[in-house]
């Protein structure tokens, strides 16, 4: 008997039970068993059925719409001739009003922008994951008082002040910077820091980068996330050809944009030239 | 490389775009004649005015929570996306000088200081000291606990300034005329208030001090998207013309020596707010009887514009866009203005406008008046694009033309 | 000690104070009507706010409540593996009268509460939160009651090293007798579900409360409004319950009772079931609603 699957889902509605059987022949007798795993958007959990009985079903986790996709199985492995064969099927809910809360998985490319250098490793504050949305529904702009004004950007100058909530690097007037550190309230626009550490930022000749000639602070770069880490940073890497620089501007962010030339070079359009760890542009 | 070299930065989503490149954002949106919140350059954010926080004022409520309220104004707008509430409430204070009648020396003197004064300068009447204003408390909900943000201060402090100095609140509106609470011949009790009718002996409302009203403001900001100044202005000047202070009286039964100097030492407790104030204080405010606030010029609406020039590095040629009708509909401004003058946007709106606009004229214009030109107040920040003469004129204009709109919404 | 991030005014002002209001002039406007269900009919909006993640906004008779979700966001400093989930409740600086009021839930004598009790019979209305830093008790008891009742139902370790915060602002009230901090919880609760769900959280169910009273003759009443009641005479059978419910399994995830007098294990089944009843139907509510808005 199969189970009828209901098309639009609130959370912690059940969707299916995780074992069900159905039937493809005429005289409706079962020829199929199936299990149901839970993919993003559900779980499995126990839903009480009868006064003393539980079932395990997939429950769902947002309001969306279901989506039930097989997953390929390899029939002849646990088939024997008594045995019902087995399909697996991926349930998931999707919803694509409302954006997904993205959080930084390990395998995922994220943007971030570098903060600050050392000579062992470059700090990143994470910006968006998979180009997809931004981490953050209020990025605080605004809110230290400084109007965003353009200009070039002083992170150089405070190298060793760690943070600055929010604003953009592109647009940080000095003195707007100085007022917000030491005494700021609570962080606004707090993002989740990254690390990359100097061996990570390059595949090949690993020992012989420099970090300050792959980073400079106030870059965009595109890293992937290796390992989700301990409650200060996340570690990255940019060891692959489409990883690196994105966005820069010469001058530690004071001049023009530039532009990539090759893997590790790139230029403005006076011709100025700089050195980067390049992301490959698609 | 095998590939043909392009010099064009990857492409990203806009929303992601404006976070880590807001100026770049912001500038190949300019160059085809759009904004990135896809109203046209010169277009405010639609308002609306609701009067639906009427039911927690005091006075003016015609629902049943009004009875305990202690609210004086409220006003509640839509600006754009972003809602804002804002609510009066009131406290009072004793002014400095006592009733003038009461102490001959001090009559004496003043007759003095007066003509002195007199001598110094006719516009002894528009000093700021005749005017007052309201102290304000702005709560921008944006996701985090603690001490206001700069932001949050910074604005409490304009509004503060802007109101004081823009005279619309005269000292005179806030004075309290006492009435009394006393028995009359039947031994009822009643409340009387000067002025109400001729035969009351006004030898009745003399009291040894004189008080005034403190006026606070608390507007609290929802979905903010951009600088909101111009909104918290309107919803506090709105809150204020639905302001109704009330009668107050003198109630002598409560009258303990004791009492007065007790109800003047009341302790406020910073953590929490509450006052404790003893239920046998003297001046009392009437449940239901109430005044209007006066108010000077209160059509006076503030209008923050941003200036932003073209850079050309970053223009995005589209051919398709040109033709294309629905586009040109969107692209209003794109040839209307002198090469080398900052475009003005109206009503700041999202990241990227934010981030990149590092300009502003601030207006406050007076519509009232005869003289076309008159201004109460007008700031202007400059760091980003330059702010040319004409830009600061057009501002003007466009300031006008908002004010004169608002007021006939309002 | 002055607070000198905040313009407070001069500090020598004092409260008004209000006389109360005679009563035949007093005007309480009538309840509104409920619905065949027994409850009142309540208006819901979600995704207000633009800048987090999820919001709602809840009109019922005239409290109005408009709840935000942050998250999840990033905290630092902390090795975790699942978020942390904290709630914070702000009353609008005008509504004082519900911290007047809860002096009076919260003391503990019985000969203090019948005095204060009499006392409001002629109560004088006094302003003035101008300022406050610290959360008041009625702040603090909703933001403990939200927190706890949620807590089971977010799925924490889909969100690792992160946070989510959920901010309820309460922007009018209708406060006229006791218990009415009860019924605040209680829409609270279900503004407070509807923008998690709003938000995109993976939850493993949604919370929705009811509010019911046992009266004195043994009647459960579902949603009790009081507009019309005024002050309830000391004494008298009364016991008041708002409960959360997790709907699928069932399961009590939040409770508050109140009574005047003690209580007995009976009276509380009675009193929960009513709230069980109530929650039940606002649940289905939310479902048509959020079915209707997919």
């Amino acid at each position: 008997m199969s189970v009828e699957i209901p098309r639009v889902v609130v959370p912690g509605q059940p969707i299916v039970p995780e074992f069900d059987t159905a039937s493809h022949s005429a005289d409706h007798t079962i020829t199929q068993a199936r299990k149901y795993l839970s993919g993003p958007g559900t779980t499995l959990s126990k839903i009480p059925t009868g006064p003393n009985e539980e079932v395990n079903a997939i429950v769902a986790t947002l309001k969306g719409k279901t989506v039930i996709s097989p997953k390929s199985k390899d029939k002849t492995s646990s088939a024997s001739k008594d045995e019902l064969p087995v399909n697996e099927f991926l349930v998931s809910v999707v919803n694509h009003q409302t954006p997904r809360v993205p959080l930084p998985k390990e395998g995922d490319y994220v943007l971030c922008r570098v903060m600050k250098l050392t000579s062992r490793q470059a700090f990143v504050e994470i910006l968006s994951v998979d180009n997809q949305s931004s981490i953050l529904a209020d990025s605080g702009v605004g809110s230290n008082g400084s109007l965003g004004m353009a200009g070039g950007t002083s992170l150089v100058a405070n190298v060793s002040s760690g943070s600055v909530a929010g604003t953009s690097v592109f647009s940080q007037a000095v003195g707007a910077t100085n007022a917000s550190l030491g005494a700021h309230p609570a962080d606004l626009g707090e993002s989740f820091r990254g690390l990359i550490r100097v061996q990570d930022i390059r595949a090949t000749e690993r020992d012989k980068t420099q970090v300050v000639e792959s980073f400079m602070p106030g870059d965009i770069v595109r890293a992937e996330v290796i390992n989700i880490g301990d409650g200060a940073s996340y570690y990255l890497s940019t060891a692959k050809n489409e990883l690196g620089v994105v966005l820069s501007r010469s001058h530690g962010g004071r001049g023009d944009m530039l532009y990539p030339l090759d893997y590790e070079t790139m230029v403005s359009v006076s011709g100025h030239i700089e050195k980067r760890k390049v992301a490959k542009p698609f | 490389m095998s590939e043909e070299f392009q010099l064009k930065p990857v492409s990203f989503s806009p929303e992601v775009l404006a976070r880590i490149a807001p100026e770049l954002s912001l500038q190949r949106h300019l160059s085809v004649g759009v904004r990135p919140c896809l109203r046209s350059f010169q277009e405010f954010k639609s308002v609306q005015i609701n009067p639906q926080l009427d039911s927690i004022n005091r006075y003016t409520s015609n629902q049943g929570i009004s009875s305990k309220s202690t609210v004086l104004g409220s006003s509640n707008i839509k600006c754009g996306n972003t809602i804002i509430f804002c609510t009066i409430t009131g406290g009072f204070i004793e002014t400095l000088l006592p009733n003038d009648e009461a102490d001959e020396n001090v009559k004496e003197y003043e007759k003095i200081y007066e003509n002195s004064e007199k001598q110094e300068n006719n516009q002894q009447d528009d000093s700021l000291s005749n005017f007052r204003t309201v102290y304000p408390i702005i709560e921008i909900e944006r996701g985090r606990t603690g001490a206001p943000t700069d932001e949050e201060m910074i604005i409490s402090q304009t509004l503060h300034d802007t109101l004081l100095n823009s005279k619309i609140l005269p000292k005179e509106s806030l004075e309290i005329d006492l009435g009394l609470k006393t028995v009359d011949k039947d031994n009822n009790e009643i409340i009387i208030y000067p002025n109400e009718s001729k035969d009351i002996d006004s030898s009745l409302f003399q009291f040894p001090r004189k008080y005034s009203f403190v006026l606070y403001a608390s507007i609290q900001v929802f979905s903010r998207s951009g600088p909101i100044l111009d909104a918290a202005w309107l919803a506090l000047m709105i809150a204020l013309k639905s302001t109704k202070l009330p009668c107050v009286y003198f109630d002598e039964k409560n009258s303990n020596l004791l009492n007065d100097i007790s109800s003047l030492s009341s302790k406020k407790s910073v953590k929490t707010g509450v006052v404790n104030a003893k239920s046998g204080s003297q001046i009392i405010c009437d449940p239901t009887k109430s005044h209007d606030l006066k108010l000077n010029n209160s059509d006076l609406y503030t209008t923050t514009i941003g200036l932003i020039e073209l850079d050309k590095d970053f223009s995005v040629e589209i051919e398709d866009v040109e033709n294309n009708e629905d586009f040109k509909a969107l692209s209003v401004d794109k040839h209307t203005r002198n090469e080398g003058e900052p475009i003005l946007l109206c009503d700041i709106e999202g990241d990227a406008e934010e981030n990149a606009i590092g300009s502003r004229v601030v207006v406050i214009p007076d519509i009232n008046t005869e003289d076309d030109d008159n201004l109460v107040s007008v700031t202007i920040i400059g760091g980003g694009s330059k702010v040319t003469k004409q830009s600061i004129q057009n501002s003007i204009g466009l300031a006008k033309l908002r004010s004169k709109n608002l007021q006939q919404q309002s | 000690m002055s607070d000198r991030r905040r313009i407070t005014g001069p500090e020598s002002a004092l409260p008004l104070v209000f006389a109360p209001t005679p009563n035949n002039q007093s005007t309480t406007k009538s309840p509104q009507e409920k619905t065949n269900s027994g409850i009142r009919n309540f208006f819901i909006k979600t995704g207000i706010v633009s800048n987090c993640n999820g919001s709602c906004f809840l009109e019922v008779d005239n409290t109005t409540i408009i709840v935000s979700v942050y998250g999840a966001k990033p905290i630092r400093g902390s090795s975790v593996t699942s978020a942390s989930f904290s709630v914070m409740t702000k009353v609008s600086n005008n509504l004082e009268e519900l911290s007047n009021f809860t002096s009076s839930d919260l003391s503990h004598s019985k000969e203090e509460k019948e005095e204060q009790k009499l006392a409001k019979e002629d109560e004088y209305v006094t302003t003035n939160q101008i300022g406050k830093t610290q959360l008041s008790l009625v702040e603090q008891k909703l933001s403990t009651y939200i927190q706890t009742a949620f807590l089971p139902s977010i799925l924490l370790e889909k969100y690792p090293k992160s946070s989510i915060e959920v901010f309820i602002n309460i922007l009018t009230n209708d406060s006229h007798t006791n218990s009415s901090l009860l019924s605040l919880i209680t829409w609270c609760a279900n503004c407070t579900s509807l923008a998690l769900v709003d938000s995109g959280i993976e939850l493993k169910d949604m919370v929705s409360t009811g509010i019911a009273k046992l009266t004195d003759d043994q009647t459960v009443v579902i949603d009790p409004s009081y507009s019309n009641e005024g002050r309830k005479t000391v004494g008298g059978q009364e016991v008041r319950a708002v409960a959360s419910y997790m709907s699928v399994t069932d399961t009590v995830v939040g409770l508050m009772i109140e009574s005047e007098e003690g209580v007995n294990g009976e009276m509380i089944e009675k009193v929960i079931d009513g709230c069980n009843t109530m929650a039940r139907e606002i649940r289905s509510n939310m479902n048509g609603f959020l079915v209707s808005t997919m």
